[in-house]
C-alpha cells in the first residue's frame, strides 16, 4: 500500500477528469496555498425492464471499455410500492458512464433507467457529503490521488467556518454594446487597477501576471460572458500574448452554449457562459439573482444545493432545488428516474375547477388606510409541504392534516432549509442594525427564500422528477386554507380585514398603533393555523391603488406605504418595473419618500406638497432638456422570434433595427430602446449611434412621467387629468385639491 | 395554476363578452349602469375562486346583489341618521324654546314678587295666565 498524508482543506472546485475520474480543487486550511488532486470514482447506473431486454443489455455492455461490473439488485422507485429489480452497470469513471449511457439509451429506449443522468456534484456529495466550500480532511498518496475524504462540516451549519476567498474583479469603463471599452478596472482586496486597452496587447501580460500573482479563487466580471472573456481570449490569439485564466492550466476555457427557455410566465434568454477550471468565473450581468443576494447568497446557493458555484451563479433557484431532491433520494437509497413516468391523474370537471386554483388573491379596500398592520406567513407554502408531509410519493394530507408519518422527498429536502432560514433571520435579529454581518445573514437568507419559493413551483412542474400536479394543487390548497382561518381569527378578534394576499394580510383595528396591539392576534392565529405569522410591520400609511383602465376596479398587488420604521414599502408601481427607464423610477421613488416623511396624517398635507413639487421640478427638467438621454433608456423585451409578431410594438421595432444592423436577437432578450421624434419613432440602444436630447420625442416622457406620479398621487386626491393639465399650464402654479382624505383627518 | 381551466378573472371577462350583444341594445343610460353592476361583481372575485363552482356567473350574480344590498343598507343607514339627526334637533329646539319659557317666568315672578308679594298661590295662577297670553297673542299675530 502506497503512503498517504493528510491535508485539510475547503473544496472549491470539482470537474471531470479523463485519466483519474475527478479533479478537485482545494483551498488549504494550513498555509493558505490552492490544491489539486484526483480522486477515482467509479459511478453505477441502473436499467429496468423486461427480462429478454436486460438480457440483450448485459450481452450488449459486457466487456465494454470503462465497465466494472454488472450486477442484478433489488431497489427501491420512489413512486412503486414493491422493490425493483434492477441491472446495476458500474462504470469506472463518470465519464465512461456518460458516453456508454447514451449509447445503450439509443439501442433500448424502452427500458427504464435510473441514476443514469446525475451531476457529479451531486454523486460526490451523496457518497462522501462534500459540498462547495466544505471543510474537508483528506488522506492523499504520493500520486495525488484521494484515498480517502472526511467532510468536518455541514451544508446547514449557521455560521460556517469558511476559506479566506481572494476574489478578482474585472469590469469594462463602459458598457460594451454601447461603446468602445477604453480601459479595463481590476479591482481585490489588496490593489485596484485600471488597464488601458492597447493594440500590442500590454494590458494583457499585466493581467496574466495579476492573475499569476493574485491567483484568484473568484473571478467576477461584468459581461464577461458575452463580451470580456471571448475579447481577452480573442486579443491574447492575435497579439500572441498568452493570458491564462484558469487555474488549471492543461484546460482552455470551457464554453456552454446560449439558450432561450420559459419560464415562470417568462420567455428567458440566457447567453453563452464561460467556465473556467480550477477557479470560478460569476458575470454579474449574468447571474440571475446577484441583484437579490450577491456573492454570499451565491456561496450560500451552492452550499446548499451544492451546485459548483459557477453554476449556482447563473442557473435559476429551480435547478438548486432539484438537485437538493436528488441528494435526498440518493442519500435515502432511493433510484432517481431518467425521465419521469407519472401522469396526471383522472379528475371530472368539477374536481378540476375545484382543485386548479392558486392562492387566495383579494381586491383591497381603494384608498388610503391609517395605523394598518401587514402580517405575514412566514415561509408559507414550504411550511405547508413540511407540515402536511406534501410530497408526490406520499398520500395527500386531509386539508392540513397529514395521512403519512414518514417525511416524503420533497418535505425531507425543505426542512433543513426552512430550518436554516428561519434560524438566519433570528440570528439577524441578535445584531444592531448596521452590523456587517446583518447584510452579509439577509443575503444568504434572501437566496434560501428562493430556493423554498421554487419548491413549490417545482411540485407542479411537469417536467421535475418530484412533481406531481396533485401534490402542487394540496399546496395552495392548504395555503387557501390557512389564509381564511387567519381571516376568521382576526374579525373574531374586531379588526377590519383590508386586504389578504396568498400568504399576507393587512388589517386594521380602531386604537391599535403598535406592534404590542397586534401579539396577541398573531398568537391566536399562529394557534388555529399551526403555522408562524409574522407581524412585518405597522404602516403610518398605506395606499390601495385601483386598476389603470378602470378607477373603480382594486388590483391587489399595486400599493406604497410608510412604516412606523420610516422603511417605504412599494408593489406594483412604476419604480418597480424593469422597462421604466430609470430617471422616472427615480421620480417615483422620491416622491414616495418625501410622502413617506409624514409621521401622522395632519402632516400629510405639507408632504404632499412637497411631493408634487418634486414633480413640478421632475416636469420642468425634462422640458428644458436636462436630462440625458442614458436615464431615459426603456429595457423593453421581445419574447419570441421577430418574424412571429404581428402587431409592432416599440420593443419589435427596436429588434428590428438590431436585426438590420446584424446583432443577433434571440426570444427572451432585453432590448433597450429610447423614443425618439419623427420616424423613426424608437431608436434601439444598443446600436451605439450618439443621441442629443433634441432628438427625444419628449411628449412621450411626459405622459411617463405623468403616469408614474400619478399613481403615487392619485390616493390623494390628485389624479392624472390634473398633472396632464398642469403638464401643458407652463409652468402655471395649481393649487392642490384638498382632498377629503386630508381635511376629514384635519377634522 | 389556472392553466387546465380558465382563472377567475378570464371566466369573469368571458362572462362579460357574453353580455356584449345585451349591453349594445340597451339605451345608453342603461349600458353606464350595467357597467357599474359589473364592476360590483369584480369585487369578489377571490371569493368567486374559493368558491369553485361551476357556473361562475351565479357567484358574480350573488356578488352584485351584495355590493347593491350593501349600498341599500347604507342609503338606510344614512337615512335613519338623518332622521335621528332631525329628531335631535326638534327635540334640541323644544328644549331651547322650554328652557326660554321658564327663565321667563322665572324673570316674571321675580319681578311681580318685588312689586307685590302676597301669597303664594295666586302668584302661579298669575304665571299660567301671562303664558297662555303670550301664546295666544304670538299665534294672533303671525302671518
Amino acid at each position: 500500500m502506497s503512503q498517504t498524508h493528510s491535508f485539510t482543506g475547503w473544496l472549491l472546485d470539482l470537474y471531470l477528469n479523463q485519466e483519474q475520474g475527478l479533479s478537485l480543487w482545494f483551498i488549504s486550511a494550513d498555509d493558505d496555498s490552492r490544491v489539486c488532486f484526483g480522486q477515482r470514482f467509479p459511478v453505477s447506473f441502473y436499467a429496468a425492464g423486461p427480462n429478454e431486454t436486460l438480457r440483450a443489455l448485459w450481452k450488449t455492455v459486457s466487456g465494454r471499455q470503462g465497465v466494472l461490473s454488472l450486477s442484478r439488485q433489488r431497489k427501491r422507485d420512489v413512486f412503486e410500492d414493491q422493490l425493483l429489480d434492477v441491472m446495476a452497470i458500474k462504470m469506472e469513471s463518470p465519464a465512461s458512464q456518460i458516453k456508454l449511457f447514451h449509447e445503450i439509451e439509443e439501442i433500448f429506449p424502452d427500458l427504464t433507467y435510473y441514476d443514469a443522468d446525475l451531476t457529479i456534484s451531486t454523486r460526490y456529495i451523496a457518497r462522501y457529503g462534500a459540498f462547495p466550500l466544505a471543510l474537508c480532511q483528506l488522506e492523499v498518496d504520493q500520486e495525488g490521488l484521494i484515498q480517502s475524504i472526511q467532510v468536518l462540516n455541514d451544508r446547514w451549519e449557521l455560521l460556517p467556518e469558511l476559506p479566506p476567498l481572494r476574489v478578482l474583479k474585472i469590469c469594462p469603463d463602459s458598457d460594451p454594446t454601447r461603446g468602445t471599452v477604453q480601459s479595463l478596472l481590476i479591482h481585490s482586496d489588496r490593489f485596484e487597477q485600471r488597464l488601458s486597452l492597447d493594440s500590442q496587447g500590454q494590458y494583457l501580460q499585466t493581467l496574466d501576471q495579476i492573475l499569476a500573482d493574485y491567483d484568484p479563487d473568484i473571478l467576477v466580471s461584468d459581461w464577461g460572458d458575452s463580451w470580456l472573456i471571448p475579447f481577452l481570449l480573442k486579443q491574447s490569439e492575435e497579439t500572441g500574448v498568452p493570458l491564462q485564466l484558469n487555474r488549471d492550466t492543461s484546460r482552455p476555457v470551457q464554453w456552454q452554449n446560449e439558450t432561450t427557455y420559459f419560464s415562470y410566465g417568462h420567455i428567458i434568454y440566457r447567453p453563452e457562459e464561460a467556465h473556467l477550471f480550477g477557479r470560478c468565473h460569476i458575470d454579474r450581468k449574468a447571474a440571475m439573482m446577484w441583484s437579490d443576494y450577491s456573492l454570499a447568497g451565491t456561496l450560500e446557493m451552492a452550499r446548499v444545493t451544492t451546485l459548483p458555484i459557477e453554476k449556482a451563479a447563473r442557473v435559476s433557484p429551480g435547478q438548486g432545488i432539484s438537485a437538493m431532491q436528488v441528494i435526498t433520494a440518493l442519500e435515502k437509497d432511493v433510484l432517481v428516474p431518467y425521465q419521469k413516468r407519472q401522469f396526471e391523474e383522472f379528475k371530472t370537471g368539477l374536481q378540476l375547477i375545484q382543485s386548479d386554483r392558486g392562492g387566495m388573491v383579494y381586491q383591497p379596500i381603494i384608498g388610503l388606510h391609517t395605523d394598518v398592520a401587514q402580517i405575514d406567513f412566514i415561509s408559507m407554502y414550504p411550511a405547508i409541504i413540511i407540515l402536511g408531509n406534501i410530497s408526490p410519493e406520499v398520500p395527500l394530507p386531509n386539508g392540513l392534516t397529514p395521512a403519512h408519518e414518514d417525511l416524503g422527498v420533497v418535505p425531507l429536502t425543505l426542512k433543513p432549509l426552512y430550518e436554516k432560514r428561519v434560524a438566519i433571520k433570528q440570528k439577524i435579529r441578535t445584531y444592531p442594525e448596521k452590523h456587517p454581518m446583518v447584510a452579509h445573514l439577509k443575503e444568504r437568507a434572501q437566496a434560501l427564500k428562493w430556493l423554498l419559493v421554487v419548491c413549490f413551483g417545482f411540485l407542479g412542474y411537469k417536467n421535475a422528477r418530484y412533481g406531481r400536479i396533485e401534490a402542487h394543487e394540496a399546496v395552495t390548497r392548504g395555503g387557501r386554507e390557512v389564509l381564511l382561518r387567519a381571516k376568521d381569527v382576526a374579525e373574531e378578534e374586531g379588526f377590519e380585514v383590508l386586504h389578504m394576499y396568498v400568504d399576507a394580510l393587512w388589517v386594521k383595528k380602531k386604537g391599535c398603533n403598535k406592534p404590542g396591539h397586534f401579539t396577541e392576534l398573531i398568537k391566536k392565529i399562529n394557534h388555529r393555523t399551526g403555522l408562524t405569522i409574522n407581524l412585518d410591520g405597522v404602516y403610518r400609511w398605506v395606499a390601495f391603488l385601483p386598476s389603470k383602465v378602470d378607477p373603480r376596479i382594486p388590483v391587489a398587488n399595486r400599493y406604497f406605504g410608510v412604516f412606523q420604521s420610516g422603511e417605504i414599502k412599494v408593489r406594483g408601481l412604476e419604480a418597480r418595473r424593469r422597462d421604466t427607464p430609470v430617471w422616472i423610477a427615480g421620480v417615483q421613488r422620491e416622491m414616495i419618500s418625501l410622502l413617506g416623511r409624514a409621521c401622522t396624517p395632519s402632516e400629510l398635507k405639507s408632504c404632499l406638497q412637497d411631493a408634487f413639487n418634486c414633480f413640478q421640478q421632475a416636469l420642468q427638467d425634462l422640458k428644458s432638456g436636462l436630462i440625458q438621454p442614458e436615464q431615459l433608456v426603456i429595457n423593453g423585451k421581445v419574447s419570441y422570434a421577430l418574424e412571429a409578431y404581428k402587431a409592432s410594438t416599440a420593443s419589435v421595432r427596436a429588434a428590428r433595427q438590431m436585426q438590420a444592423a446584424g446583432m443577433a436577437v434571440k426570444p427572451g432578450m432585453r432590448v433597450r430602446f429610447v423614443y425618439t421624434r419623427g420616424e423613426p419613432d424608437v431608436v434601439a440602444w444598443d446600436l451605439g449611434s450618439r443621441l442629443e436630447v433634441d432628438a427625444l420625442d419628449l411628449d412621450k416622457y411626459v405622459e411617463l412621467l405623468i403616469r408614474a406620479a400619478s399613481s403615487v398621487l392619485s390616493p390623494f386626491g390628485i389624479p392624472a387629468d390634473i398633472l396632464r393639465e398642469w403638464s401643458l399650464s407652463e409652468g402655471l402654479q395649481l393649487h392642490l385639491p384638498a382632498t377629503s382624505y386630508l381635511e376629514a383627518n384635519e377634522g | 395554476m389556472g392553466r387546465t381551466i380558465a382563472s377567475i378573472t378570464q371566466t369573469w371577462q368571458e362572462e362579460e363578452a357574453a353580455l356584449n350583444r345585451f349591453k349594445r341594445a340597451l339605451r345608453k343610460d342603461d349600458q353606464v349602469l350595467l357597467d357599474e353592476l359589473l364592476v360590483m361583481s369584480r369585487l369578489h372575485l377571490a371569493e368567486a375562486s374559493y368558491a369553485s363552482n361551476l357556473y361562475p356567473l351565479d357567484m358574480y350574480l350573488i356578488a352584485i346583489l351584495l355590493e347593491v344590498y350593501k349600498q341599500l343598507k347604507d342609503t338606510q343607514r344614512k337615512l335613519y341618521n338623518r332622521d335621528v339627526l332631525k329628531d335631535q334637533a326638534r327635540l334640541e329646539e323644544e328644549d331651547v324654546f322650554l328652557k326660554l319659557i321658564t327663565n321667563y317666568l322665572e324673570i316674571s315672578s321675580e319681578r311681580q314678587q318685588v312689586e307685590a308679594p302676597p301669597q303664594q298661590k295666586e302668584h302661579e295662577l298669575q304665571v299660567a295666565e301671562i303664558e297662555a297670553a303670550c301664546a295666544y297673542t304670538d299665534f294672533e299675530e303671525a302671518p
